[in-house]
């Protein structure tokens, strides 16, 4: 019943390459979310909602302490970097495969 | 397989292509929708629970905007939402020229002119992108303090380069970038300097591609939350900002917050409206479609160059 709507195994062989570069993307922009967490819960109740971003955010604009607050966002940037470079591994032995 | 099958099974696949359609659809819009009710209830009919779909519309929150109105009121202590719309507006604006007026010469180069290190310099710009904003806004917010930039339009639009910047030159490269090589090298020929073909050429030509950048470009600044939050104060809030400052300690204006997202939400729907078929392709342009971009991620993986 449902076989006429999943995707042939050939579209996605050459599809890959766009599907992890959006991964890619996501993942980044997950990673680094503020905006929908600040305004929604701010990181409450207590610290069950709080991400890096957030965490870095309330100390270094609400306790004042932006050598921390600066600490953690360098922290969170070395983490994007070694998701990205992981996801653009898997970017690459796509592209080889494709080619 | 007979025929009667075959356009059976073709049937089932359009309800259930329809059938998904719809459901992404109402996924998508509801929260929109929402707010759209949210803004035209009372607000008895905002808390009330179960939810009334069916309430008499009131206009009451949007004038509450314009002339401020707390329980039945007027208040002269509100969110000024008619400066925070025009705070928008200059930011934007200001931003999406700085960045046009700085990205065209910068993306004309690095389209067509070699020099060391081109491909590390794109890169680096591109690289933006994946930082998080809190390792900018900290530095920024303390050299803003110092420098005077600090709850100013001009602090706000300096800030915004980094949302516009990066993403202006990758689009303007990849659109220059299509333009022939011969009708440049005509030019040339026929007596243009290299600014005379930009002029001449390459920004004509590239019209279409610069008009949807600066709308692009334009949103992302609307949209912006994260700089002005930490950058602007009460005097240069942008819409984004502005929004959040219907929650106080007293009480929530839902209402009115619901009619300023409305109101805040206007230009970038009408804008979307005029430039729908080229969103997407502009939005992944830059990374996806240009050869040279795909490779330049694949060798350089870490955007530790920023």
């Amino acid at each position: 019943m449902l076989m006429p709507l999943m995707i042939p195994p050939v579209i996605t062989a050459l599809m890959w390459k766009i599907i992890v570069l959006a991964v890619t993307f996501r993942a980044m922009d997950s990673l680094r979310i503020f905006d929908v967490i600040y305004a929604t819960t701010a990181g409450g109740p207590n610290d069950a909602t709080t991400n890096l971003q957030i965490m870095a955010y309330q100390y270094s604009f609400q306790w004042y302490q932006m050598g921390k607050g600066m600490a953690q966002a360098v922290v969170l940037l070395l983490l994007v970097v070694m998701v990205s470079y992981l996801l653009m591994r898997l970017w690459n032995r796509a592209s080889e495969s494709t080619q | 397989m007979t025929s009667a099958a075959k356009s059976y099974q073709r049937l089932v696949r359009q309800v259930a292509i329809a059938l998904a359609s719809i459901a992404l659809l109402l996924w998508t819009v509801f929260p929109f929708l929402w707010i759209l009710l949210t803004s035209l209830k009372s607000p008895a009919d905002i808390i009330s629970v179960p939810p009334s779909f069916v309430f008499t519309p009131t206009l009451d929150n949007y004038s509450a905007l314009v002339v401020g109105e707390q329980r039945g009121q007027y208040s002269s202590t509100r969110p000024d939402f008619p400066r925070f719309f025009m705070n928008s507006l200059i930011v934007s604006l200001g931003a999406v020229a700085l960045s046009v007026a700085a990205g065209i010469p910068a993306a004309c180069a690095l389209a067509r002119f070699s020099f060391p290190g081109k491909n590390a310099l794109a890169f680096v710009l591109l690289s933006f992108r994946f930082v998080p904003f809190i390792a900018f806004v900290i530095p920024l917010y303390i050299l803003y303090q110092r420098l005077g930039l600090y709850n100013t339009h001009a602090g706000l639009i300096l800030a915004y380069q980094l949302i516009t910047l990066p993403f202006t030159v990758w689009m303007l490269r990849s659109f220059f970038m299509e333009i022939p090589l011969e009708i440049q090298e005509a030019a040339k020929i026929d007596g243009c300097s290299w600014l005379g073909v930009l002029g001449r050429v390459i920004l004509p030509l590239s019209a279409p591609g610069i008009s949807v950048t600066l709308i692009l470009g334009f949103m992302f600044c609307w949209n912006a939350f994260n700089y002005p939050l930490m950058l602007a104060g009460r005097q240069t809030f942008p819409v984004t900002v502005g929004a959040i400052q219907f929650i106080s300690y007293e009480q929530v204006l839902w209402g009115q917050m619901a009619a300023a997202t409305i109101v805040a939400a206007v230009p970038q729907l009408l804008l979307s409206l005029m430039v729908q078929q080229y969103i997407v392709c502009g939005l992944t342009m830059g990374a996806v479609n240009d050869a040279g971009a795909a490779t330049l991620i694949s060798r350089r993986a870490s955007p530790a160059a920023a």
